[in-house]
């Protein structure tokens, strides 16, 4: 869960940083590449500070799948701040997220190739890290003609990042609307925040449903170990008994000792989780939340421990001992003390 | 005398109406006096432990009745029983029942907990009766750190935590050596003297010298009594 919010919260710190409108062509409801002869109209557009195309691709660096930007020299995002080296100004040109570069061990002034692109050599002018270790990772920004060049589309964009005056973002999206022959995808900041939350809502969804397995099938696991397996605890509930304590006594001393034992297991879980995910950087248990990133994440795992999560592991853990352990000292404690002792 | 203890056709049928029934007890009518020491004398399997637990209310007939200072406990409810289990009957079981994770402090100890006494008077008093039974040194050890006598006097000393009118013993020689057998008596007939009546059940016949009353026990019934005057 602390993984989830992490990579939720570094999302929408990214999509915050990002332009006022995603512009795109609209193909059947989905989004299609846009060509660049819209972009001249679409910067005359009243309270359009600047229009940036934008191709995005994905390709493979040696063994690991990239995603390629390209984007006209001097656009780079703020967010994306050079550690090493400066940022690309002319073809042939590349900077590389850090993930990558230790990956391959490359610095600047090394020159690579990525996969399918037929001998175009790129060098490396500078390394990048950006404030979402997640999406600095893989990341390659090229000029914006390589990468067309690169992916075969010429004359196209991915998209066009629109940037607005504070206020405008409803009025240029109307003005796109109104430029003729072409169908418009637009979509504002607003609205790509409200994939994502839904996006991550979904995620969390999928892990809530396979949280609830896997709490189902503890259930009866508990059960099992922790009341029909185990003779010793109905023995011990027989001699509670047979010295005179009653049924709902002996409950209450169960109850007592579950919530004794979840106040102790909830910290000390949230205690292994943040030891793993600070300390393994989520090593292993990552992978099933951010794809395909491996045994060992190649970056700095996003992870934010918040409240209710907190309480949750702690009321889960709770309602787990309870129901593993309450009805079976119920069952040893309405039968004969004899019985129970047997 | 009076009388504390009294059955009528007290039956106890395992699996009953079925091919494997087992017929424990069978119509056994007794009864026993007030500061009384009786003994349950019978073979291994002859029904003693099944009679005491049955007299001792910590298990219910299949059929019949057991009076206990003429209340009826056949009758009562699971909450009365517990009631007359914490009030008025203390149990040494023959393999002592100590919980192992306790301390024999903690383990004589506990049958107060729900009745409401603090930590400190708890101790206070188990502490007392631990020392009576020579077992101060070793109070703060666990049941596997003493030896089987050592067991039993903490088992003693849990059954009379209550102050209870009656004790009752499931086979009290059967796990302890001679030397503790000595002690044992000497405990039993302290006990008495302090007016508390005692059941035993047993097929030692050094204990024999004890009784008041002795009851032999043989395939679920009651074939003999004898009384003693002590």
């Amino acid at each position: 869960m602390a993984i989830s919010e992490g990579v939720k919260a570094e999302s929408l710190a990214s999509v915050m940083e990002g332009a006022d409108i995603y512009l795109t062509l609209d193909q059947y409801g989905k989004n299609a590449p846009v060509p660049l002869r819209y972009l001249d109209e679409v910067k005359k557009i009243n309270g359009v500070m600047r229009a940036v195309p934008r191709v995005l691709g994905r390709t493979y660096l040696g063994d690991r799948l990239a995603v390629v930007v390209g984007i006209p020299a001097g656009e780079l995002p703020p967010s994306v701040e050079c550690v090493e080296g400066k940022p690309f100004s002319s073809s042939g040109e590349a900077v590389i997220g850090v993930g990558l570069a230790r990956h391959f061990n490359f610095s600047v002034g090394h020159a690579f190739m990525l996969g399918g692109t037929k001998g175009k050599m790129l060098k490396v002018t500078g390394l990048f890290k950006a404030e979402s270790s997640i999406w600095a990772s893989d990341l390659i920004f090229i000029p914006f003609e390589d990468a067309s060049e690169i992916f075969k589309v010429d004359g196209l964009a991915t998209d066009f990042l629109i940037y607005t005056r504070p206020g405008y973002t409803p009025a240029v999206a109307e003005a796109l609307k109104k430029i003729e022959g072409a169908s418009f995808r637009i979509q504002s900041k607003e609205l790509v925040k409200q994939y994502f939350n839904k996006g991550f809502t979904l995620k969390g969804g999928i892990f809530t449903a396979l949280y609830t397995v896997a709490f189902a099938l503890a259930i009866p696991a508990l059960l099992v170990s922790s009341g029909f397996g185990l003779s010793e605890r109905r023995r011990e509930i027989g001699v509670l008994k047979a010295t005179g304590w009653q049924t709902s006594e002996v409950l209450e001393m169960v109850v007592f000792e579950n919530l004794i034992i979840s106040l102790t297991a909830a910290p000390l879980a949230l205690l292994i989780a943040f030891l793993w995910l600070k300390g393994l950087n989520g090593l292993f248990i990552a992978q099933f939340f951010i794809a395909e990133i491996g045994l060992f994440p190649p970056f700095n795992v996003p992870a934010r421990f918040l409240p209710i999560p907190a309480f949750l592991s702690f009321f889960f853990s709770l309602i787990l001992t309870m129901v593993g352990s309450l009805y079976s000292s119920w069952r040893a404690a309405v039968i004969p003390p004899a019985e129970a002792m047997k | 005398m009076e009388t504390i203890i009294r059955t009528e056709k007290l039956s106890k049928l395992y699996n009953p109406g079925t091919s494997y029934e087992v017929k424990a007890l069978w119509d056994i009518d007794l009864e026993i006096k007030k500061g009384h020491i009786a003994i349950l004398s019978g073979p291994s399997g002859s029904g003693k432990t099944t009679l005491i637990s049955l007299l001792g209310a910590i298990d219910r007939p299949t059929r019949g009745k057991v009076f206990l200072m003429g209340e009826e406990l056949t009758a009562m409810s699971d909450v009365a029983l517990s009631r007359i289990r914490r009030e008025t009957i203390g149990f040494v079981f023959q393999s002592f029942n100590l919980i192992p994770r306790l301390s024999a402090l903690d383990n004589v100890s506990f049958p107060l907990i729900p009745m409401g006494v603090s930590v400190t008077e708890r101790h206070r008093r188990a502490s007392e009766l631990l020392h009576r039974f020579q077992m101060g040194e070793r109070m703060r050890h666990t049941p596997e750190e003493l030896s089987g006598g050592q067991q039993q006097r903490v088992a003693i000393a849990r059954a009379l935590i209550n102050n209870p009118h009656i004790i009752i013993a499931d086979e009290p020689t059967s796990n302890i050596d001679a030397e503790s057998v000595r002690y044992l008596i000497e405990t039993l007939q302290a006990l008495k003297k302090e007016g508390r009546t005692i059941i035993i059940s047993t097929h030692d016949q050094s204990l024999f010298n004890l009784a008041d009353v002795i009851f032999d026990v043989k395939d679920g019934i009651i074939t003999g009594m004898r009384e003693f005057k002590q």
